[in-house]
């Protein structure tokens, strides 16, 4: 899978998660109204989480998947 | 700018999520080298059939498989109650014959309890879930088997290890 698209997948896990959470509980409208009064915050936090997403995590997992196929050399595990 | 409490969460939540996921990628790396090891030793293994062989390829599929959790999530209790009714009903509940017969191998216990934990760690979110719909089974499974370990093993090997089959077909 492209790591934006799984960015985008996880972002869109969180916050629905988040604002179901907080909209359960109440207070979804104290975090919409600062939302609308620090616009900039918002954005930063999303640029950050792509940002980290695609470099991170989507390295860490790459590493993780090499690592985990390399164990296979020698084997007559077929690739899918 | 003062920042309320609730909002402090909500965004530090968003924050921190790519950090989870680099951890929990961190912490199941491990396991998943094991899963791989041992599926390394049943491969390489000359008494297993090449029908088992092409079983442990499919669980070695699954050891980065997000959408495994979510899968076994919706299917896993109308297949409980699809099995209940075919044996209420007296007719064939029997699994696939290599699923049957590599389930009872000693050698493949730990590879199917570390398959179990690879798509768990996948997706935890939905491996709760689950764990949550197999409380709801678990108690009454129990007084039918009469032991946990028997339920486990169905669990691992009836569920799971059936879906393992299942996941790959399409």
């Amino acid at each position: 899978m492209h790591p934006f698209i799984s960015a985008c997948g996880g972002f869109t896990l969180i916050n629905g998660a988040l604002f179901g959470v907080l909209s359960l509980t109440g207070v979804d409208d104290e975090v919409y109204d600062w939302l609308e009064q620090n616009p900039a915050v918002g954005v930063v936090i999303t640029i950050f989480y792509f940002t980290a997403h695609m470099i991170l995590v989507h390295s860490k997992e790459q590493a993780a998947k090499i690592e985990f196929d390399s164990r296979f050399k020698g084997t007559r595990r077929r690739r899918r | 700018m003062g920042i309320d409490p609730v909002v402090f969460v909500a965004l530090g939540a968003i924050v921190c999520y790519p950090f989870y996921r680099w951890a929990l990628t961190a912490l199941m790396q491990p396991v998943r080298l094991a899963f791989a090891d041992e599926g390394v030793q049943l491969l390489n293994s000359p008494h297993l059939p090449e029908a088992e062989k092409a079983l442990v390829d499919r669980y070695l599929d699954d050891a980065f498989d997000w959408k495994f959790a979510p899968f076994t999530a919706i299917t896993m209790l109308p297949i409980l109650g699809w099995m209940v009714f075919k044996a209420a009903t007296g007719r064939d509940s029997s699994i696939p014959i290599e699923l049957e017969q590599f389930s009872s191998r000693p050698e493949a216990e730990k590879f199917i309890q570390l398959h179990v934990l690879c798509v768990a760690g996948s997706n935890p979110l939905f491996a709760a879930i689950v764990v949550f719909e197999l409380l709801l089974v678990l108690l009454p499974a129990l007084l039918v088997l009469r032991s946990l370990s028997a339920v486990s093993a169905f669990v691992e090997t009836r569920i799971i290890g059936w879906l393992a089959t299942r996941n790959h077909a399409h």
